[in-house]
């Protein structure tokens, strides 16, 4: 008899450990609710892309054509927004398609320790100087044996991967995000036609909606969560082109080499950057209000976070 | 036809000359034999090679990130670490893979145990935790090393907690953490902390920039009496032993540092030790069994390398470094050195309570070293560090800190969205949500790592179920907080939620806690005492019942304290070899280059 429920069981495997935030910096302070991804069928696809190859993409025309619109259905995007939706499904595309293997790294970790999008600090002067490091974030890490085990189970299912049956009986077998995905889009199509009779893609926006509210939420959830990852991520992935989901939210993004606290070896001390001071507030911060909506939200979770609390 | 999306072919250069291994290749004989490349293990590892002339092996579990670690050039070559959330905070490029390697929780006996993703996990690759922390560096306050005798004397008693002195006075580890700090390169300001203990010398380096966020929480705190103080952490804020000055990228916890400005573990003790000609470091190498000669001898190791190939390791001395968890799992799964029963008892983690502030202005997190300032008012010592305040409960240091992640600011506002979608809040959209960036820009929190008593029933033990990749017992980690941690959450929670109120938040509150604790601070379960009854370890670290092992990782903490513990594992591991080099005159390995 398993210790943990199967369904339970096999929803906690697909969260990754990374969503409940870490180190204590957040802790518990932002997993207000679980986060979960669903346990689907398997058909035990595998494709490994041969090296040298081009890389067959996953998701076909038709699966791509539902996953934008369940992408700007779930997460409308105010104004024109065509890159930022095109990088998130580029990222996803490349996740499910580009899988590692023994001699291919596949799109898990890029690379480092620097991109090009920062500058050398010039530690004379205590200024950017202009010379710019090569982009290594393009060139992807080699995975470890475990690694690959681990990325292949998550990616086609562990019953594709030899050595992935030993905890089967109580867990229950890994099921790929290429399965989840498949059939998250195949079962969203199949609720368009049963309640509008059309195909997800091309119905409109508010009847998405309602489409939406009955589909599988774990998906939902999943396409969210990897939508978020493909705008915020650093761009080498395939989303946030050109850092424009850094620009939404007045974010940098990677800032190595320069930094932000430029050492400045004539005086033996720190330099701070005057457009983007470290130890003070922006030289143009307004300290203005959140806007209602924002506010509203604030003290609903303050509320909801029990005492001691303010206002 | 859209796709198909390109791939990258590129490929990065093999890690070293020879696949998995780093150092002296041709060594085949071995003094000691170290398991784990953390914080212990490399200062263990240093002393042993660099001061005694001894040969080591080291076995790590973990990839190697550091390429050329053992190129004597004096220009390190730059780890393989980046300014990238995904791979470091979501895809856990230096995270064991709950898929292969999972662990069990619960909260007492009463309950089953159940699979979670990440219960309290702590990196494995080559240079440890350390590699992805932020570098706090605190010392223990010298009560902390009497904490049993100080609390009997002032009364105080915390129901079913089992708290002891250690067998190891803060006078005579003074030294020793003296040269930890020396070798690690830790910036702080002496004297700034009015409750820390005595120091014999100045940090090795001034404190770098502060944080905006430290400067507005340090006002509140000051606006309520406490003493806010530059964070002792081991960045450099000059050129030291090599290595150039920190640059406040803003991607420090959690992260490994892309340009050796952290003094971590890899870059500084372990780079010394590998440099010698005297060690061999082999990286992706799991080890499964410690042999034994039923005698109370250890004869050797067995381990599984990167291709899954099972090897076997030996040496004369057997350290154990591989984490509080790990390190007391090995030894159940060796059926070694548990004539007491203590193996795994007495887990402890810190408890953590968080203050989380709203605030109006942009807090830019992201510029820094994810923690400059905090504060030991809350520490439940008195000024000095040499008594316990009985006016109060145990307590811990307070992190002044915020949040540097955009994907997980995005995360927890869609967490928000979900409760405000159940509210009705008109306007609000998910996107607007994030645009507003409130859980990335305007959030700061002040984390107490507060006092985590010793219980026996907290502890770590096998899985009677769940197998790791490796076909053995996984971790089961039985966890609660008890009467210490209950009534310092009660006292000090409201205090970390007004610190923020006269900080200029505009919303605060108190996290809930989490379950199994996000805590990285892991120790216990091979506590060092006098006693053989009521210890693993003796005083040097070594097992009561068995001649050749030794435990140089967070397991031996006989109590928690209220401070980050790796400066102190350190000191320790420092401590520990310079006895086996040096056992009439350990000092003398101090200050040795």
């Amino acid at each position: 008899m398993p210790a943990v429920p199967r369904k339970a069981a096999e929803k906690a495997r697909g969260i990754s450990r990374r969503q409940v935030l870490r180190w204590g910096i957040l802790g518990g302070s932002l997993a207000l609710i679980p986060l979960s991804v669903p346990g689907c069928g398997d058909d035990g696809e595998a494709v490994v892309p041969e090296r040298g190859r081009e890389l067959a993409a996953f998701l076909g025309d038709d699966e791509l054509a539902t996953l934008r619109a369940v992408i700007e259905t779930v997460l409308p995007i105010d104004g024109n927004t065509t890159r930022l939706y095109d990088g998130i499904e580029r990222y996803i595309q490349r996740l499910l398609s580009d899988v590692p293997s023994m001699d291919h790294p596949g799109a898990i970790f890029a690379g480092g320790p620097f991109s090009n999008r920062n500058p050398f600090p010039d530690v004379e002067h205590g200024k950017a100087s202009d010379v710019f490091p090569r982009n290594d974030f393009e060139h992807f890490v080699p995975l470890t044996r475990l690694q690959l085990l681990g990325w292949r189970a998550r990616l086609l299912g562990s019953e594709t991967v030899d050595e992935f049956d030993f905890n089967a009986s109580v867990l229950g077998p890994v099921v790929g995000l290429r399965n989840q995905y498949r059939s998250g889009l195949q079962a969203l199509d199949e609720l368009g036609h049963a309640t509008f009779a059309r195909s997800f893609s091309s119905l409109g926006a508010d009847e998405r909606q309602v489409v939406i509210q009955r589909a599988n939420p774990d998906f939902v959830a999943l396409v969210i969560g990897h939508a978020i990852e493909a705008l915020f991520s650093v761009p080498e992935y395939g989303g946030n082109p050109g850092g424009l989901g850094w620009q939404f939210i007045g974010y940098d993004g990677d800032s190595q080499p320069l930094g932000y606290a430029i050492f400045d070896r004539s005086s033996n001390s720190y330099r701070e950057r005057s457009d983007k001071p470290t130890s003070t507030a922006d030289p143009n911060e307004t300290f203005s209000p959140f806007p209602a909506e924002i506010a509203n939200l604030l003290r609903l979770l303050t509320r909801l976070a029990g005492s001691p609390r303010f206002p | 036809m859209k796709g198909p999306v390109p791939a990258s072919s590129a490929r990065t250069p093999l890690p070293s000359r020879v696949p998995g291994v780093l150092g002296n290749t041709s060594l085949e004989r071995f003094d000691a034999v170290i398991i784990g490349a953390g914080a212990g293990g490399s200062a263990a590892a240093r002393v042993l090679t660099v001061v005694g002339g001894k040969t080591v092996l080291i076995l790590e579990h973990g990839p190697n990130y550091f390429l050329g670690l053992d190129d004597p050039a004096p220009d390190q070559p730059r780890p393989l670490f980046s300014n990238d959330e995904l791979k470091l905070t979501i895809r856990g490029f230096v995270e064991q893979d709950p898929l292969l390697e999972p662990r069990t929780f619960r909260e007492s006996d009463a309950t089953p145990a159940q699979f979670h993703p990440d219960v309290n996990t702590l990196p494995k690759t080559v240079g440890g935790g350390a590699v992805e922390a932020d570098m706090k560096y605190p010392r223990f306050n010298r009560v902390d090393f009497r904490l049993a005798s100080a609390l009997e004397e002032k009364g105080v008693r915390y129901e079913g907690a089992a708290f002891a002195d250690w067998p190891v006075s803060y006078d005579e580890l003074e030294p020793y953490y003296t040269e930890a700090e020396r070798l690690s390169g830790v910036q702080g300001l002496a004297g700034s902390d009015p409750y820390a203990s005595p120091r014999a010398s100045a940090y090795p380096m001034p404190p770098g920039l502060s944080m905006y966020v430290a400067e507005v929480l340090s006002s509140g705190a000051r606006a309520l009496g406490y003493h806010p103080f530059p964070y002792p952490g081991a960045q450099n804020s000059r050129f030291y032993r090599g290595r150039p000055p920190c640059n406040d990228c803003g991607f420090c916890s959690g992260y490994g540092c892309p340009n050796n400005s952290k003094g971590s573990p890899a870059v500084t003790t372990l780079r010394e030790a590998l440099l010698t000609g005297r060690c061999q470091l082999r990286y992706n190498a799991h080890v499964t069994r410690l042999l034994h000669d039923g005698q109370g001898s250890v004869t050797g190791v067995e381990y599984v390398d990167d291709r899954g190939q099972a090897q076997h390791a030996t040496g004369d001395v057997f350290l154990l470094a591989a984490s509080a968890v790990e390190s007391a799992r090995l030894c159940l799964l060796s059926d070694l050195g548990n004539e007491s029963g203590l193996v795994g008892r007495f887990l402890m983690f810190h408890a953590q309570n968080i203050g989380v502030g709203i605030y109006r202005q942009r807090l830019h997190g992201e510029r820094g070293r994810s923690v400059t300032h905090g504060i030991s008012d809350l520490r439940g010592v008195c000024p000095g560090g040499d008594e316990i305040d009985p006016s109060m409960p145990l307590g811990g240091i307070v992190e002044f800190g915020t949040n540097s992640g955009a994907i997980a600011g995005a995360q927890a506002a869609v967490q928000a969205y979900e409760l405000a979608r159940l509210q009705n809040i008109p306007e609000l959209t998910l996107w607007r949500l994030i645009r507003a960036n409130v859980f990335q820009a305007h959030i700061a929190v002040t984390i107490q790592q507060g006092e985590d008593a010793p219980y026996f029933d907290n502890r770590v033990d096998l899985d009677p179920q769940l197998k790791d990749v490796f076909g053995q017992p996984v971790p089961r980690i039985t966890y609660r907080p008890g009467a210490l941690e209950r009534a310092a959450r009660q006292f000090y929670g409201p205090r970390l939620v007004e610190l923020h109120r006269a900080a200029g938040a505009e919303y605060g509150f108190l996290a809930p806690l989490d379950r199994p604790p996000q805590s990285r601070h892991v120790l216990g379960t091979l506590r060092m005492g006098d006693d053989p009854r009521s210890s693993v370890c003796n005083r040097w670290q070594r097992f009561h019942s068995v001649e050749n092992l030794y435990a140089v990782d967070g397991s031996v903490f006989v109590t928690s304290s209220g401070y980050n513990p790796t400066l102190t594992i350190i000191a320790l591991a420092l401590r520990a070899a310079a006895h086996l080099v040096s056992p009439s005159s350990p000092e003398r390995v101090l200050g040795r280059d």
